[in-house]
């Protein structure tokens, strides 16, 4: 009975935390094709060109960051190798939730490009 | 017949198998001879459902909701920005890919977890001329204003048809495999159920077909 009960669980999770998963992907995605106001917002409001670029690398070099440690978390997951682990599914359900939630508000209201690095670092 | 040292038994019966039990236990283990589960592995008796491909559109059935909702909410964005022939031809891609994707799904879960061919078939068939192509011409078309989001989208939606296509070729192949190895296996077994009379007939006359015969001998 309890494994009956813990499968039926288990059923919702995994479509759950795959949502959750490509939703953040998605939202990584959006986030490279759209530097461009996130870096305006975060540097003086007059600036140079050196600055521009050297903001922009550094934003560059985390997404990639983030994207790599993504498609590490995808594999585990879809090998199967995660995938029934009920508690880090909700570990990493609630991590990306919560890195999605912030990455809206980041690129909604145009936030600063160096908090990214705090994202970053708590959510992942 | 001389009887030799070597002949005599050396230890007791008790003592052999609990050493042969202890050695069985500790050296067999691993390797699984192949004749173990050898009905598992007859041809014909495999199981061919492919997982890549059930996965793959498990997670694009439950993505779908999302893709459609993405791409209403940016075409009523961009739509005063848009060309009207790019209007017309979005909102009929939309349409067309929309109510061909439920189709699609449905077919290949049918296919795949029943192990039937024509589904199966349909899904594929569905998978490359309607989808890839719209899917292609949304994400790779400039003049159709692509937003960030909907690159983003696009990919995703682009990665699992990929998926399902390749495995879904896998599965077909497969599937088609051990259909024909069942039937021919069949046609065998058939052979031993015809009455005495008919095998006379068979063997004298090359030409004649084998009948299935639905009902005992009478």
């Amino acid at each position: 009975m309890a494994i009956i009960g813990k499968m039926r669980v288990t059923q919702s999770l995994v479509p759950a935390r795959f949502l959750v998963l490509i939703a953040h992907l998605v939202i990584v995605i959006t986030m490279f094709w759209s530097l461009d106001l996130n870096l305006i917002s975060c540097l003086p409001p007059s600036y140079t060109t050196a600055q521009y670029n050297e903001k922009q690398t550094l934003l560059i070099i985390l997404l990639s960051i983030t994207l790599a440690m993504f498609l590490i978390e995808l594999c585990g997951f879809v090998s199967g190798f995660s995938m029934f682990n009920q508690s880090q599914s909700l570990l990493s359900i609630a991590a990306h939730a919560g890195a999605c939630v912030s990455l809206s508000f980041y690129l909604f209201d145009s936030w600063d490009c160096t908090l990214y690095a705090y994202i970053f670092g708590f959510c992942r | 017949m001389s009887s030799s040292i070597l002949d005599t038994q050396i230890l007791s019966p008790n003592v052999r198998n609990t050493l042969t039990s202890i050695s069985n236990r500790i050296f067999s283990p691993s390797e699984a001879s192949k004749y173990d589960n050898l009905k598992n592995v007859l041809p014909g008796n495999t199981v061919s459902t492919n997982l890549p491909l059930q996965m793959a559109m498990y997670f694009n059935a439950f993505f779908f909701p999302w893709w459609i909702i993405s791409i209403c909410v940016m075409l009523t964005i961009k739509y005063t920005y848009l060309d009207p022939t790019y209007r017309v031809i979005l909102i009929a891609i939309l349409v067309i890919f929309s109510l061909v994707e439920g189709i699609r799904l449905f077919l290949g879960f049918v296919g795949n977890l029943q192990e039937k061919v024509p589904e199966l078939f349909g899904f594929l068939l569905l998978t490359i001329v309607p989808q890839v192509p719209f899917l292609l011409f949304l994400l790779l078309n400039e003049f159709t204003i692509i937003l960030p989001l909907e690159r983003a989208v696009h990919i995703v939606q682009a990665v699992l048809l990929l998926i399902e296509l390749i495995s879904g070729s896998v599965a077909a192949k497969a599937i088609t495999r051990q259909q024909a190895t069942k039937f021919h296996l069949q046609q065998f077994v058939d052979l031993e159920h015809l009455p005495s009379d008919n095998v006379q007939e068979v063997y004298a006359n090359p030409g004649a077909t084998l009948l299935r015969r639905q009902n005992p001998r009478a």
